[in-house]
């Protein structure tokens, strides 16, 4: 117990097997369902729906469930016009999604506003949430906004959610006696 | 032909201004007896206008300054100088009525000064109106007294400006970097 | 005015019921079967059950707007010459062009008199409406095939002067370029006049007879 105290002797020297073992687990089931919340709120909305039809079927990369509800939600895909007055659904819909969260933002729009430099419309998404994938296009295909969601399913694969759990614990205060 | 002579039997001395382009015909009355004009364009038996389409705002700031621009560069005219210089007020409030009754249409319009920007509301005649009302207070800031609840439309209750003014930049001041993000 | 009356009888067919309910099955049957015989076949499918797209990728129209492309002509140099037009055209305003005179030296690299020394498309702009390829002069600047842009950050969609000229490159070694586009003739029979005596005749034989004749 005495050299847990200190604090730089690290108590975690990198994600050991079972860490890794863990994470490829939980990784795997993630990457397996990234449902997503459907955000359309312009034309993009339109080929979001033909991507989740039959005809693409996001359901194949295991996008199943469009989740309604943002509670139930791990990618926010948003899809159009984000004017200044939505801004505040937008970020709180956002900030409903339960943790592990990912953002595309499709189309012009969505991006960064497109052809739309008004006084109404909310230049990019990313001025008030972090946005993970950005798919341009106006709007895009329906390959397009697929080859989005593969490239989240590539960034689920490489993240290491244990890990970087445990690293937060250690810098805390209460990482001191953290020995896993 | 005929519907404009009806209008002006209706109306009589509350035209300021008749005309007519491809069929559409354009009344400007004096903006204090717009709800005294429109209740009778209402009520008349022959035109019946009971079907308010749409109302909305006009800002003519950028088409009275031109002729300005171009009299200071043709000097030889010194006549027309003198004309530009009473400008017409620089709103308009337009009303576009239907008549359900003959399928005709035709458009009232009222000039609003900057300095007094105060219009009585239409809402008591046309329930349509109390939109498009909240809209073009919202864009242009005009002010419709007797409206049940006149409060910003489009934009958010705190918004400064009002974006559809020709003097408002299109890409705004930078107003949402007030904006209160939910809690 | 009212709804349509119907003045016939129902045949004893209609007013029996299940006989429509019959065919409307037989139709879902025949659909059923017809996807089900689609999925049974090997190699990419023709009937469109469902795009098994990152393996089997569809086939777009030879002038889908994609992704853009920069040209270079026969003799490996950029048709670019950065007049700007494409930049001012554009909707989005998402072009930027820098112009650079060329050095002597250099013209076995450059068509033109000059050249662009960055030009850059914020793809994240850009509505892919393709008027920059109308207004360009030179045609030097083309929409490709491309669709699959999605990227992690802003920076990385941002297409600069070498993956725009890499895209071209690509297209042409798997033969996506576009197939050349027909004159537009000019409309107005001043202009036609002017052009020459052949699109003068065309233009006077009606528009949709002059395009054909203008190819």
């Amino acid at each position: 117990m005495a050299d847990n105290k200190d604090n730089n002797s690290g108590v975690i020297k990198g994600p050991g097997w079972i860490l890794t073992k863990l994470e490829w687990l939980i990784n795997w089931g993630r990457k397996r369902s990234p449902w997503p919340f459907p955000y359309g709120t312009a034309c993009c909305g339109i080929e979001m729906m033909a991507t989740l039809a039959s005809g693409y079927d996001m359901a194949r990369f295991g996008a199943e469930r469009v989740s309604f509800s943002p509670r139930q939600a791990d990618i926010l895909l948003e899809a159009g016009t984000i004017t200044k007055k939505m801004v505040p659904v937008l970020r709180r819909i956002y900030d409903q999604m339960a943790e592990p969260k990912w953002v595309i933002a499709m189309g012009a729009c969505a991006c960064s506003g497109g052809v739309f430099r008004s006084y109404s419309t909310l230049q990019g998404i990313d001025k008030v949430i972090p946005v993970d994938v950005y798919i341009p296009g106006c709007p895009p295909r329906p390959e397009g906004l697929l080859y989005g969601l593969l490239k989240i399913i590539e960034r689920i694969e490489k993240d290491h959610p244990l890990y970087k759990e445990a690293m937060k614990f250690k810098e805390s205060e209460g990482g001191r006696i953290c020995n896993f | 032909m005929q519907l404009l002579e009806r209008i002006k039997g209706c109306l009589g001395g509350l035209i300021i201004d008749i005309s007519e382009f491809h069929g559409d015909i354009a009344v400007e009355v004096d903006r204090f007896k717009i709800v005294e004009a429109l209740t009778r364009l209402r009520d008349d038996e022959s035109l019946s206008m009971n079907f308010l389409s749409d109302l909305f705002g006009l800002d003519n700031k950028a088409f009275y300054e031109k002729p300005k621009k171009k009299a200071k560069k043709g000097d030889a005219e010194g006549e027309e100088e003198e004309k530009p210089k009473e400008l017409p007020p620089r709103f308009e409030v337009v009303y576009l009525l239907l008549s359900l009754k003959t399928n005709e249409r035709m458009m009232v319009k009222i000039r609003v000064p900057e300095d007094d920007l105060e219009v009585s509301s239409v809402t008591s005649l046309y329930k349509a109106a109390t939109w498009p009302e909240r809209e073009a207070f919202d864009m242009f800031g005009i002010r419709f007294k007797g409206h049940p609840n006149l409060k910003r439309l489009l934009m958010w209750d705190d918004f400064p400006a009002y974006p559809l003014r020709k003097d408002y930049p299109l890409e705004g001041r930078g107003e949402e970097r007030s904006l209160v993000y939910g809690d | 005015m009212g709804k349509p009356e119907v003045k016939r009888d129902y045949t004893l067919g209609e007013r029996l019921y299940l006989v429509e309910i019959v065919k409307g099955l037989g139709i879902t049957w025949k659909h059923f079967m017809k996807n089900f015989r689609a999925s049974l076949q090997k190699g990419p499918h023709t009937v469109p059950t469902c795009w098994q797209y990152p393996w089997d990728k569809r086939e777009i129209s030879p002038i889908f707007r994609g992704e853009h492309m920069l040209l270079l002509d026969e003799e490996g140099r950029e048709k670019c010459v950065a007049c700007g037009m494409c930049q001012r055209v554009c909707p989005a305003k998402c072009i930027t062009i820098k112009r650079g005179k060329v050095k002597e030296g250099e013209e076995a690299k450059y068509a033109g008199k000059t050249y662009c020394a960055s030009f850059e498309i914020d793809l994240l702009r850009c509505i892919f409406c393709g008027l920059c390829e109308e207004a360009c002069n030179k045609g030097a600047i083309v929409l490709g095939q491309g669709y699959e842009l999605a990227d992690f950050s802003r920076q990385a969609c941002v297409a600069d002067k070498k993956r725009l000229i890499g895209n071209f490159l690509r297209a042409k070694e798997e033969g996506r370029l576009k197939p050349k586009r027909p004159p537009v003739p000019v409309a107005g029979a001043k202009d036609a006049k002017a052009a020459g005596p052949q699109k003068a005749k065309s233009a006077g034989g009606g528009q949709g007879k002059g395009l054909k004749r203008g190819v």
